[in-house]
Parts: C-alpha cells; sequence; structure tokens
C-alpha cells in the first residue's frame, strides 16, 4: 500500500518521493544537497521530517537515488 | 520498569522547574518562595521516613534550623545559599548549645549545587558534620529518591504532582491542541502491533445500514460539530505520516470494534465509551485541559473513515 486512506496524499512519501524527484529534474542534476531538498519540499509544505523522511525512504527502497552526506545522488 | 522510569522524569521534571523558581525569586529578591519551601519539604521528607516539624516556634534554634525531626534526632536546614561561610556559621551556630549535640544536621540546597567544599566544617572533630553526607542538594536528594521501591517513588511523584504545578505552554487553540494531543497518543503506542485485517471501507453502508438505528443521532452530532472542530481537526491532521496514519488506524480499529461488541453493537453507547476513554487517557496523560467535544468530533470523523467500528468482511 502506497498510500493511506487516512492520511493526507499531498504529504504522503510518494507524494514527496514526486516532488524530490521534479526537483532533479529542474535543476539538472544527479546530485543535491539535503538542504537544497528541505528548502524546495518548504514550498510545498512539507516541513515535517518524518515526512521528508519517509520520502526519501521511497526513492533509496526502489533503487532511485543513494546519499553520501549531505548529498543524495540519482542512481543511472 | 516503566512506571518507574516515568515517575522518576517526572521527579526530576519538577524538581528542575521548583529549583529554577526558587533561583530566579531569590536573584530578584523575593524570599517569600523560600518560606513555602520550607513546609514543603517539611513535608516531602516525611514520605522518606522523617518525621519533620518547622522550627519557627522554637525560637532558640530558628536562627540555624528550619526542621526538626525529634524521633529520628535530625534536624534540617533549608536554604538557598551554598557558601562555606554559611554552612559554617550554621553548624557552629547550633552546635554551641551542648544539648543539640544529639541531633544530627543536615543542609538542604533548594537552588544551587553542593560544592567540593574544602573547609572543615567540623573543627577539627568538634561537630559531627560529614559535607559528603549532610549537605544535600537536588541531585543527592533525587539521587536518594531513585534507590525507593516504585511504590514510594510513585508517592512521591503525585505528591510533586499536587504540589508543584508546571504551566502548559499553550501554543494552539485548545480544540486543535485537543485533537494533536490525541493523534500523538494514538501514534505513540510503541507496543502495538499492526494487524493486517480484511475489511469494507463503505461508510455509507455502515452508517444508513449497519446502524441505521443511530444513523439520524451520528449525522446530526457530525453535523453540529463540523463548524466548530473540522477547522482544528484539519490543521492537527497535517503532520499525520504513512506509519502513523497506520498505527493510529489499528489502535482505533482495536478498541473501537471491542467497545461495539461489549455494547451488542450500540453504536451510540460505544461512541460514549470511546470518548471517554479516550478522555481519560488524555487526562491521564498530563493533558486535563482537553475539549472533549473536540475528542467526540474526531472519532465520529473516524467512523467515516472506517477507523471507528470498522465493517469486516463476512
Amino acid at each position: 500500500m502506497l498510500i493511506s486512506k487516512d492520511e493526507n496524499i499531498k504529504t504522503s512519501s510518494v507524494y514527496v518521493a514526486s516532488l524530490i524527484l521534479k526537483l532533479f529534474k529542474k535543476k539538472k542534476q544527479d546530485r543535491l544537497s539535503i538542504f537544497e531538498v528541505t528548502k524546495e519540499l518548504k514550498i510545498y509544505n512539507i516541513e515535517h521530517y518524518r515526512q521528508i523522511v519517509f520520502g526519501l525512504s521511497f526513492l533509496y527502497s526502489t533503487g532511485v537515488i543513494d546519499f553520501k552526506e549531505p548529498y543524495i545522488y540519482t542512481l543511472k | 520498569m516503566d512506571v518507574r522510569k516515568k515517575n522518576i522524569d517526572n521527579i526530576q521534571q519538577r524538581f528542575t522547574y521548583l529549583k529554577n523558581r526558587v533561583e530566579i525569586a531569590g536573584s530578584l529578591n523575593l524570599t517569600d518562595i523560600h518560606i513555602h519551601a520550607e513546609i514543603f519539604y517539611r513535608d516531602l521528607f516525611k514520605k522518606l521516613g522523617y518525621s519533620f516539624k518547622d522550627t519557627n516556634f522554637d525560637k532558640q534554634n530558628s536562627a540555624f534550623i528550619d526542621l526538626i525531626d525529634k524521633d529520628n534526632k535530625v534536624v534540617m536546614q533549608v536554604t538557598a545559599q551554598n557558601d562555606s561561610k554559611k554552612i559554617s556559621s550554621s553548624i557552629q551556630g547550633f552546635y554551641s548549645k551542648p544539648e543539640n549535640k544529639k541531633f544530627s544536621l543536615k543542609v538542604l540546597l533548594i537552588s544551587k549545587n553542593v560544592k567540593d567544599y574544602t573547609k572543615d566544617f567540623t573543627k577539627n572533630g568538634k561537630y559531627n558534620f560529614d559535607k559528603t553526607k549532610d549537605i544535600i542538594d537536588l541531585t543527592r536528594l533525587i539521587a536518594e529518591i531513585k534507590d525507593k521501591e516504585t511504590s514510594k517513588i510513585v508517592e512521591i511523584s503525585n505528591f510533586l504532582d499536587d504540589e508543584i504545578l508546571i504551566p502548559r505552554p499553550k501554543t494552539e487553540s485548545n480544540e486543535v491542541e485537543t485533537i494533536m494531543t490525541l493523534i500523538d497518543f494514538l501514534s505513540n503506542d510503541k507496543n502495538r502491533a499492526i494487524i493486517d485485517r480484511k475489511e469494507i471501507v463503505d461508510p455509507e453502508m455502515k452508517i444508513y445500514t449497519r446502524f441505521s438505528e443511530h444513523s439520524e443521532f451520528l449525522i446530526s452530532q457530525y453535523q453540529s460539530l463540523y463548524s466548530i472542530y473540522s477547522g482544528s481537526l484539519n490543521e492537527a491532521k497535517k503532520k499525520i505520516d504513512t506509519v502513523k496514519a497506520l498505527i493510529i488506524s489499528s489502535y482505533l480499529k482495536d478498541e473501537s470494534d471491542e467497545l461495539l461488541n461489549l455494547n451488542n453493537n450500540d453504536s451510540k453507547l460505544a461512541l460514549k465509551e470511546l470518548v471517554d476513554y479516550f478522555s481519560k487517557k488524555l487526562s491521564e496523560s498530563g493533558f486535563p485541559a482537553f475539549d472533549k467535544q473536540a475528542i467526540r468530533f474526531y472519532l465520529l470523523d473516524e467512523i467515516i473513515n472506517c477507523n471507528v467500528f470498522p465493517n469486516k468482511v463476512q
């Protein structure tokens, strides 16, 4: 189950993940810092650390990104 | 173990708050709190096995000591000053009378910490005073309390709850805070296992068919509370993530289903009991000023979400 019926879709892990991927596309980079990500997510009212962590966890668990503190990399 | 930890944490918190209050009041020369502190500590030490009485009526000794326990032959000075000069003058002043030598003197520091005293308070063995044991600050007092049995720790924790009122910081309206606190409580149950059960999410069937006997009641309740609490509910739900949503859903399904069974499928009675159940939980968690109708609205909303009184697959 990707989204629970009991959570707001716009704070769900899949939606947060989509916003992060959109940011990669916008910046035309394969590397972003966590600070850039949180700054962008704040525009969409994603402010709680758990929402950000679950979004990143979703991308990591599906093999889309990897981490090297403080950077997030897309995997090709 | 959890009870012990929870109560020790509470004791530490209350003492820290009191210590800071006394320290700040002292720096502003507002010394009335010191007078009340003597009575407070008199009553606290009774729970540790002492039988202190205050010495305000004993003019001979009241200059040097504040509490006297004639049964255990112990006297105590309750002071906000931790300098060696003050302690030394209390010891010498008290023990200057030969009849006081049978008493053991303790100095309780209510706002400052014990120092690494180098002064010889005993005056070369003349006075019976052990600076490592007879000067007690709140750290040492808490260490002594921690060593007690759990029942005694709970007793002291409850005493401190009654005596030391910590103002609760209010950052939201009461309705929002009630629902947020309830959500935190529901999502914080670490021992709860998330059970994957087969259900039918069909609020219309639930309200109009399954609970047809009380459908008018449930709908009218929801309608009347909606205008007051819907905004608060949306605000409070903003921080719910996937995991919290699952935990909350599981908790509500378990508890509400059990209450519904106990009330012979009477949704009106079961809802009332569920509201009372969570009201009690919030009160016990240190949030006595909650809005009970906010809890009711939250649960009515969760009836529609099929987390309260879930429809089971036949």
